[in-house]
């Protein structure tokens, strides 16, 4: 029995001692690594907001809906003190009531879903209310079907059209936009989501006193 | 809300089914798929893993956020359900002789397939509050057992063929596990009603 | 006592081929073997992990208890796969996000937790070591190979580069189906020959 408890303990102590020393461990690689892993999502937001709105010096962050993974974020860019452009993070993700709300977005809008996860993606506007632009920044859509929304004969669906010069779905709902050979349902997302942007870009503008 | 989770289940369950699309606990899944009864075994078992482990696992992560060690998740979670898996043998053991005798054997097995752990990430990284969390590892855990009785019913048929000797075993079992795939991915056609 | 690296390679990459022989760490051979590239990314992070922890675990042979020998190996092992998710995602983001979950998912790769329990508990640590970087040697080599045909299958490229004389695309072969059948087929392959010899 003493043998017994005294073998326990050992176990409980080794056991231990290799937690300890593995968390130091990770402890110390994470300190080293984390600003830099910081510093990479940062320059990848930066191409990103390059590729979809004009030239600027800074952009001002917004984050309209707090979420750890999958937030919703509105960008204010400037040059020399002028809007160049305002870019809208946003996700194919379903919103719920609540946070519908909480984007002044209608509980009217269809929020269908795409295949794999949710289409993170972002949207440049000009202040004269063009969608200058369309990034997507992750997505898990089928290689060769759905993944075709990076394409760019994809992207011009959007990209260069005004806000209020097309009827924002797919054609075969009986909107504008052509919807891709074999992947309707990404293509319903993408639309989607590009109209809850639109909504929260006119809200924002609004709000800069850019449009009425 | 409802919808919702019958979406994540029927996503989850069939349109990306763990092994046709996700390759996760491929090895369990060629390893005791011989009959159909060791298949459902199996399946049952990893059923009732992954739901307990996706429970608890939620509310490590939590602990880690209120800690700030995030960094340390791939160590806890292993170390969750490697512990889970052993208190579950245990308690079993205990409880109900029956459920162990017919679980039991599969348990050990479970702590390496590597489905528990990548749905328990999953999770998390989905964003999953605890209801939808148990709704998905459920569904994927009954994926599995579907993909997996299945596929020992075509191996139970397979017995009786003349197959060429390069093919026996693994290459065949890979190549049947391939068309079901194929199979499997008709089901992304469908649009769901709501 | 020397080791004979030319034969413990030759023992890593063709007798005891984690992918091709024992026929082991399945889940990561077929999901990261879209393109060459994420396969040999793979298993360059496999490779790193599992001599690590063969090296660690052999060290500690003695220390370990027998009875909570597998939890022991558990931590070391995503201890040093936590240091190369967190190195992959500072330093190689573009491989970090092909790789996604399946890097914290080296964890319970087979191969790792199996090389640790038949080699690195039993031997001295050099040998633990040149063990850890053979079979890891046989995985990568294996898995990038997959990885090649998969991408020339499907788009005519390998690493990226257009290699076949005319354009195609075959989109089925980086799909899941693609990915069972040809692993399916290699195998089958390798029987035929072994067949043919004896």
């Amino acid at each position: 029995m003493m043998k017994r408890g005294s073998s326990d303990l050992k176990l409980l102590v080794v056991l231990t001692v290799f937690s300890a020393v593995s968390g130091l461990l990770l402890a110390l690689v994470n300190d080293v690594t984390k600003d830099r892993i910081a510093m990479v999502k940062v320059i990848k937001q930066q191409k990103a907001l390059l590729e979809v709105v004009e030239p600027f010096d800074t952009c001002e962050t917004e984050t309209l809906l707090n979420d750890p993974f999958d937030p919703v974020e509105a960008f204010t860019c400037k040059k020399a003190g002028a809007v160049t452009g305002i870019a809208v993070k946003i996700s194919s993700r379903l919103l719920s009531a609540e946070e519908m709300k909480k984007l002044n977005l209608s509980d009217s809008l269809k929020q269908p879903q795409a295949y794999g996860d949710p289409i993170k993606m972002l949207v440049g506007f000009s202040p004269a209310g063009k969608i200058s632009g369309i990034s997507f920044l992750e997505h898990k859509e089928t290689p060769g079907l759905g993944s075709n929304i990076e394409k760019k004969e994809f992207k011009a669906n959007y990209a260069g059209a005004m806000v209020e010069g097309k009827k924002w779905s797919v054609k075969k709902d009986g909107g504008d936009v052509e919807q891709l050979t074999a992947a309707t349902i990404t293509s319903r997302a993408v639309t989607a989501s590009v109209v809850k942007a639109i909504e929260i870009y006119k809200n924002k503008a609004k709000s800069l006193n850019i449009i009425k | 809300m409802l919808s919702s989770l019958l979406s994540i289940f029927i996503v989850s369950a069939l349109f990306n089914n763990v092994i046709m699309a996700q390759f996760l606990g491929t090895c369990p899944f060629l390893g005791v798929s011989k009959s159909i009864e060791t298949a459902s075994g199996m399946g049952l078992a990893v059923i009732f893993v992954m739901v307990l482990a996706n429970i608890i696992t939620y509310f490590v992560q939590l602990l880690l956020i209120w800690a700030k060690v995030e960094y340390l998740q791939t160590l806890a979670f292993i170390l969750v359900i490697a512990g889970l898996v052993q208190m579950v043998e245990i308690m079993l053991k205990k409880l109900s002789p029956g459920l162990y005798k017919s679980l039991g054997i599969y348990l050990p097995l479970i702590t390496t397939n590597c489905a528990v752990l990548g749905i328990a990430l999953l999770a998390i990284k989905k964003n999953y509050g605890l209801l939808e969390s148990v709704v998905y590892s459920f569904a994927t855990a009954f994926g599995f057992l579907v993909a997996i009785v299945l596929f020992a019913g075509i191996r139970e048929q397979m017995k009786y063929s003349t197959i060429p000797r390069s093919m026996e075993g693994f290459p065949i079992a890979l190549i049947t596990t391939g068309i079901m795939a194929l199979a499997f991915m008709g089901f992304a056609g469908f649009k769901l009603p709501f | 006592m020397s080791i004979n690296f030319k034969n413990e390679l030759y023992r890593g990459i063709v007798t005891e081929n984690p992918i091709f022989r024992i026929v082991l760490g399945m889940c990561p051979t077929l999901a990261t073997s879209t393109s060459a590239m994420n396969a040999l990314g793979m298993g360059v992070s496999v490779i790193a992990v599992l001599t690590c922890s063969n090296m660690v675990i052999s060290m500690l042979r003695n220390v370990i208890p027998d009875k909570v020998r597998i939890p022991a190996f558990i931590v070391v092992i995503a201890t040093f796969v936590t240091v190369v998710d967190l190195l992959i995602a500072a330093f190689i983001p573009p491989l970090y996000e092909a790789l996604g979950i399946f890097i914290p998912l080296i964890v319970v790769n087979c191969i790792i937790l199996g090389r640790a329990e038949a080699y690195a508990a039993k031997n001295p640590v050099l040998p633990s070591i040149v063990d850890g970087i053979v079979m890891g040697i046989g995985f990568t080599l294996s898995l990038t190979m997959l990885g090649a045909m998969r991408e020339f299958l499907s788009a005519g490229m390998i690493f990226g580069y257009a290699i076949a004389p005319f354009k195609h695309q075959f989109i089925l072969m980086i799909l899941a189906p693609g990915a069972f059948i040809t692993l399916g087929l290699v195998l089958a392959g390798i029987n035929f020959i072994q067949n043919k010899e004896s």
